[in-house]
């Protein structure tokens, strides 16, 4: 009898190789491989970008938005919510602001970068900075909230000066948010980024797909969607790994901004 | 000695003005377990703030040991309703925190941290988190915590009113005990009678909102006290009935003018 993980594991086995097998057959009974490929041409075009390295600058140039995006929109966005959190009044004057801003869609200012950075790197940057920005801001500023209800003034009664509350405390505390806010954002940074590729672009994943469907290539599309899953579950993974180095003591599955509202 | 003299203080909630207290006075002798009983939102939190130096009257004084209570008052352990503890630390690591913002050497620490969590029974807990741990557990790390650097007072808002009924009885037995080894001033908030009178020395019932002092009577029940048979004995009867005629006469009103029965 296998024990119930690996029969879980081998479930999903299942799974996946069910959905190979009926996608296969459909494609030789009842539609049309024009408009659902076929596996092994899906494999067989894939083998094809990855043997010529074809592939390879499209998803450096989407992982090159993403990566350049995060970074500028995770500094800002912990930044201002610091800063704001860090002063009552600046924060009753800008939250309107930043909330009005969050409504927005902010997908519909792709043209506007369009216009001001054209169609390269730089406006598929902006929107996922833009995009992670308000992700990181709300995470980090509800965050600081909450620390300074109740930590703070626990450890202050407790005797810590301001120092010994940005040791112990604060910095942790950043940690938290910046991980937290990650797991939220980094999915919004690759839909952003292949959004705006569609939009216009002559690199990246979001292009090669929208190429691949003008140009009738279904195998095209769908193995651009297999390399996009993979970009998706790995950037993931890196988000994981981050985590159990960075927060070891945050055990799978807890949720920890519950846990520091408690 | 804790001396609070002529203090009010109020609050701004949708653009009204609210009085937490008014022209309140209360001392509380050294040694002295009292507990502060009355209708949610009747100040009492209001007032144990004010003694931690949390909050500042807008009216009055608040003397500690003689001295006016200007800035956050370090003499005070204070343990809120609201959990406290960091959970990136783990017990021990949560225990030491006033150790540490101290500057206690770490050895000294270490024995001082595992005598502690002898006393609250924790002893095979050290290494959790406290997302591991029970309700009843983090009460008894947050416990730890608070006496570990040996305050002169505690403070205690409600400190067990989240647990189930019989972890309370267990935790308020566990507090005796420990309390009648440490002999520290005790401030207690509450607003279940039996507690009160199971517990103090003396007992405080404020008024409705503004809280004002509406009785004031000493326990004289015999320490160390049994909880199996003190709260069917006849002095305890007699003081519950007496302080209940009072406390009810307020809860009452209270719900009459603001119209809200829970």
């Amino acid at each position: 009898m296998l024990s119930s993980r690996s029969g879980t594991t081998f479930a999903r086995f299942l799974i996946v190789a069910g959905i190979v097998v009926a996608w296969d057959l459909a494609g030789r009974t009842i539609i049309d491989p024009f408009y659902i490929s076929r596996p092994s041409d899906v494999a067989e075009r894939l083998w094809d970008w990855v043997s010529t390295g074809y592939i390879v600058e499209h998803v450096l140039t989407t992982m090159a938005e993403i990566v350049y995006g995060l970074v500028i929109g995770v500094v800002l966005g912990v930044l201002v919510a610091v800063i704001l959190s860090s002063s009552p009044t600046l924060a009753a004057v800008f939250s309107p602001f930043a909330t009005v801003a969050y409504s927005f869609p902010q997908v519909a200012l792709i043209p506007l970068y369009i216009l001001w950075f054209g169609v390269f790197l730089m406006p598929k940057v902006v929107l996922v900075a833009v995009v992670v920005f308000f992700l990181m801001f709300f995470n980090t500023f509800e965050g600081v909230k909450n620390v300074e209800g109740g930590l703070i003034a626990a450890m202050r009664v407790m005797g810590a000066k301001r120092l010994d509350v940005f040791r112990i405390v604060v910095l942790p505390a950043s940690a938290v948010f910046l991980i937290t806010g990650l797991r939220h954002a980094v999915p919004f940074a690759l839909r952003a980024a292949v959004f705006a590729e569609f939009i216009a672009s002559v690199r990246g994943l979001g292009f090669l797909a929208l190429t691949s469907a003008r140009s009738y290539s279904s195998a095209g599309l769908f193995a651009t969607l297999m390399v996009l899953l993979v970009v998706g579950v790995g950037l993931n993974a890196l988000v994981s790994w981050l985590e159990r180095v960075v927060l070891p003591w945050r055990s799978a599955g807890v949720d920890v901004a519950a846990a520091m509202q408690r | 000695m804790i001396n609070i003299t002529g203090v009010s203080k109020s609050f701004e909630k949708d653009g009204e003005k609210i009085d937490a207290v008014k022209d309140f006075s209360l001392t509380i002798n050294d040694g002295e377990f009292v507990a502060l009983i009355g209708p949610s939102g009747c100040g009492k939190s209001t007032v144990l703030n004010m003694i931690a130096g949390l909050l500042a009257p807008e009216e009055g004084v608040v003397e500690y040991n003689g001295e006016r209570v200007t800035a956050i008052n370090t003499s005070v352990g204070y343990m809120t309703q609201k959990d406290s503890l960091l959970p990136w630390r783990t017990t021990e690591g949560n225990i030491s925190a006033p150790l540490d913002i101290r500057r206690v050497p770490k050895p000294e620490r270490a024995a001082l941290v595992s005598q502690a969590i002898e006393k609250v029974r924790l002893g095979g807990f050290e290494r959790h988190h406290p997302d591991e741990l029970s309700g009843g557990m983090r009460k008894r790390v947050l416990l730890a915590r608070t006496l570990i650097y040996e305050p002169d007072t505690l403070l205690m808002d409600e400190p067990f009113a989240a647990l189930d009924a019989l972890l309370k009885l267990v935790m308020q037995e566990e507090l005796l005990r420990i309390w009648s080894e440490a002999r520290a001033t005790v401030v207690y908030v509450t607003h279940d009678l039996t507690e009160a009178i199971s517990i103090a020395d003396r007992i405080v019932v404020f008024s409705k909102r503004p809280g004002r002092i509406v009785l004031d009577l000493p326990v004289e029940l015999e320490r160390p006290r049994d909880f199996d048979t003190i709260r069917t004995s006849p002095e305890f009867l007699k003081l519950y009935n007496r302080v209940w005629a009072t406390l009810r006469h307020e809860v009452v009103s209270q719900e009459e003018v603001s119209g809200e029965g829970r």
